[in-house]
């Protein structure tokens, strides 16, 4: 029995219902953003435990001095107690 | 220090810096204890504390010292705990290690690393430098701004692995912006310290072996050595 060759403009209806592929579509990416954001959160946390010093924190501010601000002349030790 | 503090007056800013050496094991809690003091005002007493005691730090002894210097202290044990306290002594240690520090003491006249023991090496390198600072004062240059100039013309730190790009290392770590990464993470408690092996062997000593002491001492030491 000789084929019938399909022309090419004409669709083959899905079995699967549009508005179906819509949907899952939807729940990937809506999957997918809770997903990234899940992942922030966990980077946001892990970032507690290594703090990057801010640029108002000079180590001159907050370094205990005797002294004027003003001095002409600061004599700075690094040191510990042991 | 309290010599040359006494010596130039107002002349002369004393600035103390933590740097816990990772091999000093009390060193670090014995820093962030006196970084807890300060939220009160009491650096320098706590300082004292820790000093006179140097030989036997102990953790479970600062919050009686902090009794005893006048600090509210449960004030201090909440402070001692708190991760922006910890943070200060270990972003200073961090700036050391940035400027190059790698022992202690390490001290640093207007930016610049000096190497003095006496207090007349100190007196000699301040004495000079006074006179470099004043002769940068005028009428645009105030005091402030003069010091300033002299840390950015200080030679950087050119240890290859924490060498500042552009070289004003000094001045961008520790008066500008300075950013370092610091942990502020509770310091663990200290491991225990290893059992004393209880093993008894019996170390043979024979006969023309090189010995110092009676036979019948009641303790024998026995050496197994070489002499490299």
């Amino acid at each position: 029995m000789a084929r019938v060759r399909r022309p090419s403009n004409i669709s083959v209806a899905s079995k699967t219902p549009k508005a179906f592929i819509y949907i899952a579509v939807a729940v990937i990416a809506v999957a997918g953003y809770f997903i990234v954001q899940h992942n922030k959160g966990g980077e946001a946390e892990n970032s507690e435990e290594t703090a990057v010093a801010s640029t108002d924190r000079s180590s001159a501010l907050y370094a205990p001095a005797i002294g004027p601000e003003d001095a002409p002349v600061v004599f700075a030790k690094w040191t510990d107690f042991q | 220090m309290e010599e040359l503090t006494e010596h130039y007056g107002d002349q002369l800013r004393l600035e103390y810096h933590h740097y816990p050496l990772g091999f000093h094991k009390a060193a670090e809690p014995a820093a962030i204890a006196s970084a807890a003091a300060q939220k009160q005002g009491k650096f320098w007493e706590m300082a004292h504390k820790l000093y006179d005691n140097y030989k036997e730090l102990n953790t479970a002894d600062y919050a009686a010292y902090a009794a005893e210097i006048g600090l509210d202290v449960e004030q201090f044990k909440k402070d001692f705990e708190d991760p922006e306290v910890i943070g200060l002594v270990r972003r200073d240690k961090a700036v050391g290690d940035k400027i190059g520090v790698r022992g202690t003491p390490s001290m640093f006249v207007n930016g610049r690393r000096i190497s003095g023991r006496t207090l007349d090496d100190f007196k000699g390198i301040i004495d000079a430098e006074l006179a470099a600072t004043k002769a940068l004062i005028n009428k645009q240059t105030d005091v402030k701004a003069a010091v300033r100039k002299r840390m950015e013309a200080a030679p950087p730190n050119t240890d290859p692995k924490n060498a500042f790009p552009g070289g004003k290392t000094y001045l961008s770590y520790v008066i500008d912006d300075g950013k370092v990464e610091f942990s502020t993470e509770a310091t663990p408690p200290p491991p225990p310290p290893p059992p004393v092996p209880k093993t008894v062997f019996n170390a043979v000593v024979n006969e023309g072996d090189p010995i110092k002491g009676p036979k019948d001492a009641l303790v024998t030491i026995v050496e197994v050595s070489d002499f490299q």
